[in-house]
């Protein structure tokens, strides 16, 4: 029986040492938001995905098909993020240098940002932080001084950010609207918090300059105009947010016409985000400019706005398009170094 | 007992011990989660009147009763409609967002998903309103001061509710004239 005690105790370790949780919480996140997010992680598991997935779903959010259930998203998740902490985590506090002189992939090129927003430390202004993914913000970091970052997390210990993904979001009250009743429970409520959850997990892809798939300001006439919200990419963050958001959605059994309603809006919101063509001016707007110019055209009158349409028409401006930016990762995982390693 | 199974035997048990426990929260975890699921799914009643309170400055999101299918008639479901053509948010209601909501869905278009769920619930339960949701929806969707992603959604179900009574066409010549091809993009991602 004493020989068969060493077998059980290692056998323990190891399957409780493989067999761990999706998400790895820091100690200022509270237990009901934990219990929350792990339930919504569980009901991510068991949902069925009956209705035929349209192609485009695999080209823009690399899930590797084909998926049947929850499990298959969830595995794409897991290999993004991994890591929650509170609102109280401080970036500038809590950030410290793992190593001093890092060879990073991809050396030198990083992502623009004069014209496009980071996820930035959030906590710059007063309002509650919904979700955010630290991981790119802190490679990038990392990155552009060529040093080797890492975050210490209260209840987690050091974590090397040699990758985006190591998959560090923070999470704030904003996720959880206090609701009477227990809405917070509800399957919309808690698809809502799934379909963020992707979004931020998928600003731990992509390398070199679309390192973050980072958003654009959206622009003139859109309704977010002036807002970091926007992708100006076809399998951005909130590209993948609709794709996995209308799957789901129309894979919802259990929701009611209102509950799929609200979610139909919701995944169109993510699409109305992607911005397709980068115009001067909107089709729209052009075309009411065209019907303007085609009265005026019997008038002796040079106006301004008609000469730049001919001008336009003589020499067609190239219009920039949304790509498919790379969505490979960039960097590999890093272990913090041991003791020993340390020493020698 | 020697030496060794002294150390051993302890150390055993409490693997054991904390492996079992670990195994147990996961379960209850699923267990609740199946429960939670269960009970926020389609055999919930319609939901009561509740106006909800945020602790955060983000807002409110209010859920109030709707009549049940048979007490319902057409002109409590007309005025749903205008109540709904009411709250909708305008293109002047985005200037207001903080940029933290505007990266995530704002509660105002998750307000207008309740509204716009209403709508649809009643449809669904009483399809005698199809002529006046058709009146609705195609206000909706001409309305230029509306954002792109609701006078969308409004688009897919005129739409719909136009293919279910026999018309075959793609679009009708309203729908293409009083939308853009970016809301009729939209449009085209809910399905049929």
């Amino acid at each position: 029986m004493f020989r068969f005690l060493p077998f059980l105790f290692l056998s323990s370790f190891a399957f409780a040492a493989t067999s761990g949780p999706l998400l790895n919480y820091g100690r200022d996140v509270s237990t009901e938001h934990r219990t929350l997010l792990n339930n919504d992680i569980a009901l991510l598991n068991a949902w069925p995905l009956q209705t035929q997935i349209e192609q485009d779903f695999y080209q823009v959010t690399d899930v590797v098909g084909p998926v049947s259930s929850g499990v298959d998203l969830l595995r794409w998740l897991g290999e993004r993020i991994s890591i929650v902490t509170g609102e109280g985590f401080d970036l500038n506090k809590n950030i410290y240098t793992e190593r001093a002189k890092y060879d990073f992939q991809l050396p030198g090129i990083l992502p623009d940002l004069s014209a496009r927003m980071t996820r930035s430390a959030p906590a710059q202004t007063k309002m509650s932080v919904v979700m955010a993914n630290m991981g790119p913000v802190v490679y990038y970091l990392s990155k552009s001084q060529g040093k080797l970052f890492g975050v210490d997390l209260a209840g987690i210990g050091k974590i090397p950010v040699s990758t985006p993904r190591v998959g560090l979001l923070q999470i704030g009250p904003g996720l959880f609207p206090a609701l009477k009743e227990g809405k917070l429970t509800d399957l919309d409520v808690s698809l809502s918090r799934l379909f963020t959850l992707f979004h931020e997990a998928r600003h731990s892809d992509g390398r070199g300059a679309a390192m973050g798939m980072m958003h654009i300001y959206c622009p003139v006439g859109h309704a977010y105009a002036g807002y970091p919200a926007c992708d100006f990419s076809l399998n951005g963050a909130y590209s993948v947010e609709g794709q996995i958001a209308k799957v789901m959605t129309e894979n919802c059994s259990k929701c009611t016409v209102a509950q799929k309603e609200k979610l139909r809006l919701s995944y169109l919101d993510s699409f109305s985000r992607v911005v397709k063509e980068k115009r001067k001016i909107s089709q729209e707007t052009e075309n009411a400019q065209r019907e303007a110019c085609a009265k005026l055209a019997d008038y002796p009158v040079k106006v301004p706005m008609c000469e730049e349409l001919k001008e336009r028409d003589l020499n067609p401006p190239v219009i920039p398009r949304a790509p498919f930016l790379d969505s490979r990762p960039e960097g590999v995982r890093e272990k913090r170094k041991g003791f020993f390693e340390r020493l020698f | 007992m020697n030496g060794f199974s002294k150390l051993i035997i302890p150390i055993a048990a409490g693997a054991c011990v904390w492996f079992f426990y670990s195994f147990k929260e996961d379960a209850k975890v699923l267990a609740d989660s199946e429960v939670a699921a269960f009970e926020s799914g389609a055999q919930k009643e319609m939901p009561e009147a509740s106006i909800v309170e945020s602790k955060t400055d983000i807002g409110v999101l209010e859920e109030s009763s709707l009549p049940t299918e048979s007490a319902m008639s057409l002109s409590e479901f007309s005025e749903l409609t205008k109540t709904a053509q009411k709250k909708l948010p305008t293109l002047q209601d985005f200037k207001k967002l903080k940029p933290k909501e505007a990266h995530t869905t704002p509660l105002l278009i998750q307000q207008a998903g309740v509204e716009l769920g209403k709508i649809a619930q009643a449809l669904h339960d009483n399809p005698n309103f199809a002529s006046e949701a058709v009146i609705f929806y195609r206000d909706c969707f001409s309305r230029i001061n509306l954002p792109d992603q609701i006078r969308g959604l409004c688009l897919a179900n005129h739409r719909n509710l136009r293919l279910k009574n026999g018309d075959r066409a793609e679009w009708n010549r309203e729908e293409v004239e009083q939308t853009t091809p970016e809301i009729q993009d939209l449009a085209q991602k809910i399905p049929l």
